[in-house]
Parts: structure tokens; sequence; C-alpha cells
């Protein structure tokens, strides 16, 4: 049986295109197109009720991205293999993090399309890694591996001037939430990573707590707890600027256990 | 002055274009004029200034190939004033408010949603108003106070509103509120007012008054 493959893009023309080169040039590769989604939502209801060898997600959709998509296929039994698409490569790095087969530039062309197919379909199976030392795509199984989360290396990839960059977890004094995107405040600048600063938690092990919710701070930068004008709490951070971040309420608590006041 | 394109807008559009080329060619060569119409209008150098007309035109022209994008999900609602058709205003202003507008509105929900452009000019004040709303999730109120207040040292990502947020992603996308706002500076001094809100009904609201010209 042809592996099958679903289709998410929340743009009908790129699905249709995508769809058409696979039915009909995607070479040697037989590959079923059994499902469309339009969105994050509708593609993980889909993945969850039936198996699919094969998904192409599109990056960036409404509502859920399909990064974080492919984040929660890891919790799937039997995790198909993922190919981004995407119209802008801005967001490869972390596409490769989440162990995916391969990514696909808009428009589409085929010879490259026949090759993410070759390359998905005999790789090893994305699902325990450990047992396959030979497994070849180095970055892929790296991040599946993951063996203890404190030991794991978290870096932040960061895009700027066309190259990118990765940030130590150690050098973020904190994280700020900037529309489904974050901020990150460095010792001497600030850079906007594609991360939501729900992902960039579940990312930073270790020293970083929620203090809000649209912060994140590392831990080892706190230099001061004062009260804000209207009694709630806010950190003084220990950077040159000597940033304050608001503390919420709700987020209190957790704070002052952690760093024992 | 230049426009700046977002390339996910270019290589999406693009691919639709590849995409319709097969199953519908008159549409993709009608797509391919208007992504030229759009090119020649958005390389422009000369001139700071131009007729609410042209710029009007831009804008129908990049709604056109946005819709081929989104299909029913993108709805579009004009209402202009015919006395503002022939006002000067900031050249490749409106666009990008449009712009962002259509990636808040239509971005965020996947129903989708409707963007409206209004345009208006007061002859008592001598004023032309151009307001660009959506109606998506709106902004983060805290977000929304920070930059309204002019207040933002907290945490300061009042910073990553005003500039596009995709921009500092390595897109060079879309001109932000504060390269628009900067321009609208060095053109009018202090005698524009460009204001953004969330009204309760949802949605964002992002209102440009300038002098009339």
């Amino acid at each position: 049986m042809p592996p099958r493959a679903l289709i998410v893009d929340d743009e009908a023309p790129a699905r249709e295109e995508l769809r058409y080169l696979l039915e009909e040039a995607s070479g040697d590769i037989d590959v079923q197109v059994v499902g469309e989604a339009t969105n994050g939502e509708e593609a993980l209801v889909l993945m969850r009720s039936l198996d699919y060898d094969l998904v192409f997600l599109d990056i960036r959709m409404p509502g859920l991205s399909g990064l974080e998509v492919a984040e929660q296929l890891r919790e799937l039994p039997k995790q198909p293999k993922v190919i981004f698409t995407t119209a802008y490569p801005d967001h490869a790095v972390e596409a490769f993090d989440l162990a995916a087969a391969d990514y696909l530039v808009k428009p589409f062309d085929a010879d490259r399309l026949a090759r993410a197919l070759e390359r998905a379909l005999t790789a090893p199976a994305p699902a325990r890694s450990e047992e396959n030392p030979k497994n070849d795509d180095a970055a892929a199984s790296a991040a599946l591996r993951a063996p203890d989360p404190r030991d794991r290396l978290v870096r932040i990839p960061v895009q700027r001037d066309g190259r990118t960059m990765l940030i130590e977890g150690d050098a973020i004094v904190y994280a700020a939430a900037a529309r489904g995107y974050s901020s990150l405040k460095l010792a001497e600048e600030k850079v906007l990573v594609s991360f939501s600063l729900n992902e960039l938690e579940r990312r930073l092990h270790g020293h970083f707590c929620r203090v809000h919710r649209s912060y994140l701070v590392n831990l080892r930068y706190v230099r001061e707890l004062v009260p804000d004008f209207r009694g709630h709490l806010a950190l003084v951070m220990n950077d040159r600027q000597r940033s304050r971040v608001e503390v919420s309420r709700r987020h209190a608590r957790e704070l002052r256990r952690r760093l024992g006041v | 002055m230049r426009a700046q394109i977002n390339p996910h807008f270019l290589f999406n559009i693009l691919n639709t274009i590849a995409s319709k080329a097969r199953t519908r060619p008159d549409e993709a060569r009608e797509l391919l004029l208007r992504l030229s119409e759009f090119f020649r209008y958005a390389v422009r150098q000369e001139g700071h200034l131009a007729e609410f007309a042209q710029e009007y035109f831009f804008v129908r022209t990049y709604i056109s190939l946005e819709q081929a994008r989104f299909g029913d999900r993108l709805q579009v609602r004009y209402d202009i004033d015919p006395q503002v058709l022939t006002s000067r205003v900031p050249v490749l202003t409106i666009q990008p408010l449009v712009e962002n507008a259509v990636k808040h509105g239509i971005g965020s929900k996947p129903e989708g949603g409707t963007v409206r452009l209004r345009a208006r000019v007061d002859p008592l004040t001598r004023t032309t108003s151009i307001r660009v709303s959506d109606d998506g999730v709106g902004m983060d109120p805290e977000v929304l106070a920070k930059l309204t207040a002019g207040e933002g040292d907290v945490g300061d990502h009042a910073d990553a509103a005003l500039t596009d947020p995709s921009s500092a992603a390595g897109e060079h996308a879309g001109v932000g509120l504060r390269n628009i706002s900067e321009r609208l500076d060095s053109l009018f001094g202090d005698r524009y007012d460009l204001s953004i809100s969330t009204p309760k009904s949802g949605g964002t609201v992002v209102e440009l008054k300038i002098p009339l010209r």
C-alpha cells in the first residue's frame, strides 16, 4: 500500500498544488493523499483518529502553527514523518529540532519534493531512536533522544541578518511575550525569536520561572524583589539596565517558593 | 521611498499562481498582471506624498492578491469619501496598515475575518483621516496600554509590538508601525496623529489623521 499523506495548509491553492504534485509529479515514489486540513487543530483531530505515514505541515497558519502541531505529534503512538512547508524558510532550524524529515519552500519544485519524499520515507522511524545508533539524521535523532532534560543543551535559534545565531539559555535575562513571538533580553540587547513564551518555557529548563502571563525570567539574574506602585511584586534584574519585570499575583507564590523568600 | 515586501506574501502568492497556472490559467495570468502592478508601484522612488487615489489602487491590488490566497476568508469593506481621492497622503503608508490588519484579522482566525478601510476629509479642521480596522483577536491589552501610554520599560515588549514582530524574525516583513511613525514625524512633525486601539467589540483599529494637502 502506498504511504498515506495528509496535507495541512490554510491556503487552498497551496493544498491543491501540493496534492497535484504528489499525485502527478512525484517521480517514482507513489504517495496517496488521503486528507487535507486547513489549520493545526483540524490536523491534530485527523491525526489522532487516523494513521498517516507522512504529513505536510505549513508552518504559518492561524491558531496552532505547524511547529506547534509537530510538537504535539510527538505524543501520538505512531508518529507520521513530518515535512514542513513554508514560503520563507525562517523556521528551518526549529523544524529540524522538531525532528522533521525535511522542509520545502514554496513555490514547490517537483524534483525537490521527490527528494524530500525519498528522504522522509527511507529515514529510520522517528520513534525510539536510542535503539538505533546508526541513525544518520543526526539533527533529528539528537532532538528526539533528549535523555535527561537537565543534560540537554538548550540553545534558542535567533535569526539575524540572514544568519542563525544560537543563544544559550544562561545568556537570557528574561523573555517577554510579543504577540505570538517573544523578545529575549540578553545582557546588552534584545532579540526577537519566533517562539511563543509557552514554547520557550517548555524548552528552557532549570532556572527559568514564569512570573507573569507575559514574562519568563531567568532566576539567576534576579537582583531584587520590589513592590511596584500598585503593591504588586516586581523584579529588578541584574543586567546593565537594571530591567524591571512585573510579577503577576497569580505567579507570585511560585516565584517566592523557587527563590526561597 | 520603496515598499518593504514581505517575503511570506511574495512567495505565497507565487505559489498560488503556480497552482492556478494549471487549473485556472486565465486567473493565473490575471494574478501575474496584478503582481506586476503591485511591484511597479512598490518600487517607485520619487516623492514622499501621493494622491490618495493612487495609494487606494495599490491597496486594492494588494488585497486582490491576498484574496487569491485566502479566498472567502478575507473580506474587505471600503468606505471612501470621494473627496479624499485627490488629497495627498504619505506614499506607501496605507498598504502596510492594511497588511497588518490582514495579518491580525485573518492570520489569527481560522474562519477568517473582515478588514475595513475608511477614509474621510474634514474640511473644517483640514484633516484627512484614514482608519484601518480588523475583527481579529485584537491586541494584548497590556501591550496596547504600553503602546498608547508610551511607557515602555517594564519588559519593553511595546518595542516588539511597534516594530513588526515578524521582521525581527528575519523576514524583513511589512513596514512596522514604528517605521511609519518615523516617516510621519519627518513629514508632519507633531501635526499628525496615529492611534491604535482595541475596541470592546474586538479587533484592532489604527487611525491616522494628517493635515489635508
